[in-house]
């Protein structure tokens, strides 16, 4: 009776039921209704929260970069989740979680626009610090061509690295905060504690492996001052990230 | 807080007719007449003094007083524009000049553009916290808190201006007017924060929301200088991180 009066009520859905996750909401994931809906929503957060950190990730290089990296940074959670889906259901019925394919993904959908939904809220904050940093945004090619000529490049190096490194740490922490949610609605739909904590485990590495191979392949996201704004390098798909990492750490061990 | 915790309230808010005190005619009673309930006393939230008054001896009552007005957000908005405006002015006097035109807008910018910035993270954290504050009511919060800070500022402002009057030292009035801004950000803020705990807002929550907060208004505070000292024109200087623009102004 009480089960039929809630789904008769409707599931009103808006940024801070996803935030809050809501009773109804998670009544709605375990019992597979209005996934549709859901995840559509889920979806549009992203694509809203994502727009909008990329936009503060990529303005201190320049505007044309604020735009490209507004536009990667939705795609490049969106192409996480769509590689990863199959693979992340297979390995939660491995691992006896009675979690659907489609339930699961839009579980990471909602973890994802509640990540989404925290840098949205946060960018206005990172947007107002990023555009106070000294940078080469508001100026002309020729301009910072003649200031990295006249001065020391190193400089604006340095303050990319901190930007950089303020970036990750408003990222991480939103991840953190996703990551977080998601535990709590696993822990849900799966009968125990361990079942919960074994699934979120395998889906982040999954994850992270997928994601860090294509952030490689998107990037830039920052850009590097003496690098012009790109959409996407020329050599995007040379190489990978591992390779890249191995490239880097490879000499401290031999 | 929970309804169990608290002790039973031993007088109604608003008592009916029915429950005033019967006038008894008792000796005892003449010589030592049992105190009479004192009922809330009225609080007008519609003209700017009144709200002003309301904020600073009833906070929560006048919070709930705006939630009802149609206009409230407007008029709280006002009385921060009026009162940091004024505050600006007497901040000025230690320069004069152009800075009499310049420092009222870039402390109501200062004032009022950083929690507007920091007002989405706000809601977000609230929802985060599973408290049940909408954004009307987040907004509210942030808004009373911002009131009172933007009063306590007016009442200081005739301390910095007796030291405006008698000193020269550029540093000593920064360094004033930054002790005036943390002293009456910390009772805005505090009244925010009693205000969203009351809504289920949890604290930790809240301090890490702060700390961002307080160093997007001090990072605006060094975008927009300088606000102690001459007038430098209305174009924005170089750029610095608040921190680094600190350091570089201590005496060497």
């Amino acid at each position: 009776m009480a089960s039929q009066q809630r789904a008769s009520k409707g599931l009103s859905l808006s940024v801070g039921s996803l935030c809050r996750l809501t009773p109804a909401l998670v009544d709605c994931i375990l019992t597979q209704r209005e996934l549709g809906r859901i995840g559509l929503f889920a979806t549009a957060v992203i694509a809203a929260g994502g727009f909008a950190y990329g936009f503060c990730f990529g303005v201190w290089r320049s505007l044309e970069q604020g735009l490209y990296s507004a536009i990667k940074l939705p795609l490049l959670l969106f192409a996480v989740v769509l590689s990863t889906t199959l693979a992340n259901g297979i390995v939660a019925r491995l691992l006896r979680a009675p979690i659907g394919i489609f339930q699961g993904l839009v579980t990471v959908l909602l973890s994802l626009a509640l990540t989404a939904a925290a840098l949205g809220a946060l960018s206005p904050i990172s947007l107002s610090l990023v555009v106070c940093w000294p940078s080469s945004l508001g100026m002309s090619s020729r301009a910072l061509t003649a200031e990295l000529a006249r001065g020391d490049p190193q400089g604006l190096y340095r303050t990319a690295q901190w930007v950089l490194l303020f970036h990750v740490v408003v990222v991480g922490a939103c991840g953190v905060v996703g990551n977080v949610r998601l535990f709590w609605l696993l822990r849900r739909l799966t009968p125990s504690a361990s079942t919960a904590r074994q699934v979120l485990v395998s889906w982040l590495l999954m994850d992270c492996f997928v994601g860090t191979q294509l952030s490689w392949i998107l990037r830039p996201f920052l850009c590097k001052p003496t690098l012009s704004a790109a959409l996407l390098r020329p050599d995007a798909l040379n190489g990978n990230f591992f390779e890249e990492l191995w490239r880097i750490l490879g000499p401290l061990f031999s | 807080m929970s309804e169990s915790n608290s002790p039973p309230p031993t007088e109604p808010l608003d008592p009916p007719p029915s429950a005033a005190p019967q006038p008894t005619s008792s000796p005892a009673a003449v010589l030592f007449p049992p105190p009479s309930p004192s009922p809330l006393e009225p609080i007008d939230t519609k003209s700017l003094f009144g709200l002003a008054d309301a904020l600073l001896r009833a906070p929560e009552r006048a919070m709930a007083a705006l939630n009802r007005q149609k206009f409230g957000l407007l008029q709280l908005f006002l009385l921060v524009l009026a009162f940091v405006s004024v505050s600006g002015v007497v901040l000025a006097s230690f320069s004069g000049g152009w800075q009499y035109l310049a420092v009222p807008l870039k402390f109501v910018i200062v004032v009022t553009a950083g929690p507007l910035l920091c007002l989405p993270s706000l809601y977000i954290f609230s929802c985060l916290s599973e408290s049940n504050a909408s954004v009307r009511d987040v907004t509210l919060a942030l808004g009373s808190g911002l009131g009172v800070q933007a009063l306590l500022l007016c009442g200081l402002a005739p301390v910095a201006w007796v030291f405006s009057q008698s000193t020269n030292s550029v540093g000593f009035m920064g360094a004033l007017y930054l002790a005036m801004y943390l002293v009456s950000s910390a009772f805005g803020l505090g009244l925010t924060r009693r205000l969203l705990v009351q809504d289920g807002f949890r604290l930790g929550h809240y301090w890490l929301w702060q700390a961002l907060f307080m160093v997007v208004v001090l990072q605006l505070s060094t975008t927009l200088r300088p606000i102690v000292g001459p007038f430098d024109g209305f174009a924005p200087r170089e750029k610095l991180f608040f921190a680094v623009h600190w350091l570089q102004s201590l005496p060497s």
